[in-house]
Formats: C-alpha cells, structure tokens, sequence
C-alpha cells in the first residue's frame, strides 16, 4: 500500500530536518563571525582540505536531481532512465577534480569567484559580467529543481500545501546563506555531503532487500511499459537502456545516450557552482589528492543507490504514482522510505533530499549574488566600499531566491530531471571550455570565450521544450544538446585561433 | 604509466559505457557501468599524479 502523510511522519519530519539545519547553521554562525571582510565571506581564507573540498564538492554537484530526482528517473522510465541518473556521472566528477585544481592558482591572483577567473585569464572586465550574467540565468533555471525537490518531499511527508511548503524551504536557505558566506557553505555542504552519502547508501541497500531481492525487482522492471504524468499507459517496454519514448527524451535512442555521456562528462566542471569549490582550497600532498578522489568515488555511487529507490518503487506499486499530481513519479523515493522505515525512515530520507538541495541551491544562490555584486556592480562601480558589496550580496538572495520559487509554484516540471539537464547542457557546452579549457590551454582568446557563449546560449533556447519542438532535427534531444556542447567546442577553438591571444608576458604570469 | 597509453584507455572506458549497457542490460549494466567509471576515474588519478607539477 502506498503510504500516506501521517501527524507522526509530519513531527518526524520536521525534527529531522531541523537537526540538519542547526547543525549546519550552527556552522554557519561560527564562520559568519569569524568572516570581517568581503573577500573573506566571499572566499574564505583558502585553507581548505581534501576531506571538506570532496564532501562539498560531491555536495554541490549531487542536487535534488540526483538525491531525488534520480527515483523519479528510474521509476518513469525503468533502464533507460539511467543515463540522466547518472550511471557515469563518476567520470565528470572525477575530470572536475583534475581540471579545477589549478583554480588556486588564479585564486593566489586575486580571484574570489569563477567570473573573476575569467576576467584574469582573458583580461576583460566586460568578458567578466557576460559570464556572471549568463551564468545567473542557467543557475536560476537549475534552482528550480532544487525547489521542486525539497517542497515535494515535505508535502509528501507532512501533507502540508504545496506554496507553503516552498515558501518554507526558500526561507531556510536564505537564512543559512546570508549568514555563512563562502566558508560556512563549505563546511556546511561538506556536513551536508556526508548526511546523504550515508541515507541514501543505507536506502538503496535497505530497498532491494524491503523489495524481496534484486531479482524481483528486475523481473518486475521487465514487465513494465512507460506511463505518461496522469496515467496513460503508452505500452513502450522498458526492459532496454534504450526506450523509445520520445525524441525528447535522452534515454529514447542511442544519440541522446551519446549526448547524456557527453553533458555528465563536461558539466561537472562546467558547473560554476562545482568549480568554485576549488578556490578555497589549500595545497594539497599527492596522498591528499588521492583521499579527495576517494571522498568523490564513494559519494558518486549514491545517485545510483536513489536510482535504485524508483526500480523498486516501480515494482512494488506498479504505475500508480503517476496519477499523483503535481509530484508523480518523483514521489518514488520518499514513499519508498516512508514504507521501508514508517515517520523514521521518511524523516532520515527527507533530511538527505533537503541536504542536497540546500547545499546546490546554497552553492548557486552564493554564485549568482556575488556574480551581480562582485561581476557586474564592483565592475561598474571600482570605488564602492566592500561593506556595501557585502550588504548587496546579502540582499540580493532575497530575489534571487523568489524568481526560481515562483517558478516552481506556477508550472512545477513534471519530472524534475530531465528539465534541470536542459540547464545542464547549457552550463556543460559552455563553461567547460569558456572556464576550464581556458585555464590550460594558452591559444584560447577572449574572442573566442564570447562567441562561444553567445552560440552556446542561443543554442540553448532551441532545447526540445523550449523553440526546438518547432525546429527540426531540435526537437531530438540527443541532436540539441551534442548541437550545443560540440558546436560550443567548435566555435571556441576555432575562434580563438582565428583571433590574437594576449601577449606573452601576461601568458607566462598565468602560465608559468 | 605513459601518458598517451592512459588517454587510449581512458577512451576505451568511455566507448564501452554502451557497449555493456546494449548487451548486457539490467543490474550487471547499471552497477558494471559504474566499476568502468571506477576504472576511469583512478586512469585520471595516475595521469594527475604524473603530471603533478604541470596541472
């Protein structure tokens, strides 16, 4: 039977979340006065080693996409779904850990965030507030999701409305925020990336074993046919790592397979809430380095462990969840844990979603405020004094906040997902190679970094839901998003060859 | 470990993904997909740790 809200999982709820929150504000307040300036609530005092680097690292790219999201991904669409679970999603993880190192380097020149990186390594001020502008429309798109995530699970688990409980979690996050800066975040998302590495481990195992046996579940997963949101039974077999569904779907054929690989190979470091993790951090010894990738590779198994949460979802109820509107198949995970461990077990699940969601939305909403503050205003303006940037940047999460909240409420995405890898592809295609490759390869120019935003970003609006349905071969998924992460890396070479690098002198500062 | 022989390996990781996933299918897939990034991911690490002064 399916489980329902009760006053016990509501109470149950609500003290596991608030345990998570005041240990990780409590964190927060710590270094909230610990920080004096600015640049020290910007970047902390880049200290920071391998352990708390890799758990907020992991903490940051693990969304409510992957804690949540994930179970919805297996439950809708059974194998094929896991390729935006992130069945490989190790592989970006791990290039983001050997590429964003040398981010301490343009940290020791100043940098305090991933625009001022950009800035520095190009030179160009105006360069600088193109990446914080874009950067703040991709991320406010990828916080929906965020919202999604963690209204729905404390709806499912307390019955609560659906405005309500979004309100609620864009409170929580606002407060935490403006009170750590940088290295409360950091340390608060390592918290964070530990508390959902153990749930969801816990969870993953525990639900095969509630389910009768990897087997079963199987068996059950080759039975099944996809069902749309509301019910329709399509009778598409989902016992393939192919399904075909819809162009629009990335599990559909072995194109947008290619294209999901590609997006989680590059979007790790392309994401500039990701990379960002690396500015804070200390030097580290060769053995350190090892630890961190250890930290990453266990912490990259848990979206699977979640993933594993929807087959059996799937299993045991059949199709039933997508009748359930406005969550549908999202819902797998939370009701699996509510079944599994009754107002404990949805309580501990509902800590994990909220751990991280907050962490992403934490990391995005710090990007996007000091992208307007330190990117686009201190650009602008040299002289203005960092006690008001610093007023600004706390300010500014207010609305940075409510755009994306009021998203979620009007036309919440029906399954979280697959909308947040629109914003993905997007982040992937065009900052890998504006931000990352930029950082080792000497022949990337200015030029070349702008065109390859402005192609990357009118590409994007032609995503299957957006222009692209009208716009054959985009309404293909697949064909969209190896369009703009391939056509990204074209432009931006090809460009930066055509056009004249900086002068060698300034090479060898950044270079040598 | 040369390091043009780890970015041939590398590729043949990234190349099998579909490969196991076509023929193999279920459980084995999904978690033998993940031992290939396993597999991936310590590649990386040699390369990395070979390559320490210049990354």
């Amino acid at each position: 039977m399916i489980p329902q809200p009760t006053s016990d999982s509501a109470i149950s709820t609500i003290i596991g979340i608030a345990l998570m929150l005041i240990i990780s504000a409590g964190v927060s307040i710590f270094f909230f006065r610990k920080s004096k300036s600015f640049d020290e609530w910007l970047i902390g005092h880049g200290d920071l080693g391998p352990i708390v680097t890799g758990l907020a690292l992991t903490a940051t790219w693990m969304s409510g996409w992957a804690i949540y999201g994930n179970a919805g991904l297996a439950y809708t669409y059974g194998w094929s779904g896991s390729w935006l679970i992130g069945v490989t999603n190790l592989m970006g993880l791990s290039l983001c850990v050997v590429l964003g190192y040398r981010m301490r380097r343009y940290a020791a020149l100043g940098a305090k965030t991933v625009p001022e990186v950009v800035r520095l390594r190009f030179n160009s001020k105006f360069l600088q507030a193109i990446v914080g502008i874009v950067m703040i429309l991709l991320l406010i798109v990828y916080s929906v999701g965020q919202y999604k995530a963690m209204a729905s699970v404390w709806k499912l688990t307390t019955g609560m409305d659906w405005l309500l409980s979004l309100i609620f979690t864009a409170l929580i996050c606002g407060i935490y925020l403006a009170l750590g800066g940088y290295t409360g975040t950091q340390f608060s998302l390592a918290i964070q990336g530990l508390i959902f590495m153990i749930v969801g481990w816990i969870f993953g195992i525990g639900s095969i074993i509630w389910a009768g046996g990897p087997d079963k579940v199987a068996e059950a997963i080759e039975k099944s046919t996809f069902v749309r949101p509301g019910g329709v039974d399509t009778g598409i077999q989902l016992n393939n790592y192919i399904a075909p569904i819809s162009p629009a779907f990335a599990g559909n054929d072995w194109i947008g397979v290619t294209a999901a690989m590609l997006m989680f190979l590059l979007m790790a470091t392309g994401f500039p809430h990701n990379i960002a993790r690396f500015l804070g951090i200390r030097k580290i010894t060769k053995r350190e380095y090892s630890i961190l990738m250890l930290i990453v590779i266990l912490n990259c198994l848990t979206p699977l462990m979640i993933g594993v949460m929807g087959f059996v979802a799937r299993a045991v109820w059949g199709s039933e969840l997508m009748k359930i509107a406005p969550v549908y198949g999202d819902a797998a995970a939370t009701l699996v844990s509510m079944a599994m461990g009754g107002p404990i077990g949805g309580a501990a699940f509902s800590m994990a979603v909220f751990s991280a969601a907050i962490s992403t939305l934490a990391g995005m909403v710090m990007v996007m405020a000091t992208n307007i503050t330190r990117d686009i205003i201190n650009n602008a303006i040299p002289n203005i004094s960092a006690k008001k940037l610093l007023l600004i940047s706390r300010i500014l999460i207010i609305p940075i906040m409510v755009i994306p909240l009021w998203w979620t409420y009007t036309s919440p995405p029906p399954v979280l997902s697959e909308f947040m890898a629109g914003s993905a592809v997007a982040q992937a295609g065009i900052f890998f190679f504006v931000v990352a490759v930029s950082m080792y390869w000497k022949r990337a120019t200015k030029m070349g970094a702008l065109c390859t935003i402005i192609y990357g970003m009118i590409v994007a609006l032609l995503h299957p839901s957006v222009y692209g349905k009208y716009v054959y071969p985009f309404n293909h998924w697949g064909i969209w998003a190896l369009t703009l992460m391939l056509g990204c890396g074209v432009i931006y070479f090809i460009t930066s060859l055509l056009t004249k690098p900086l002068p060698e002198e300034r090479l060898k500062e950044l270079f040598s | 470990m040369n390091a043009i022989i780890i970015l041939i390996l590398l590729s043949l990781c990234f190349i099998s993904v579909p490969i196991i996933a076509a023929n193999i299918g279920g459980w084995a897939s999904y978690f033998g997909i993940f031992i290939v990034c396993v597999i991936w991911c310590i590649l990386l690490l040699i390369l990395r740790i070979e390559k320490w002064e210049e990354i």
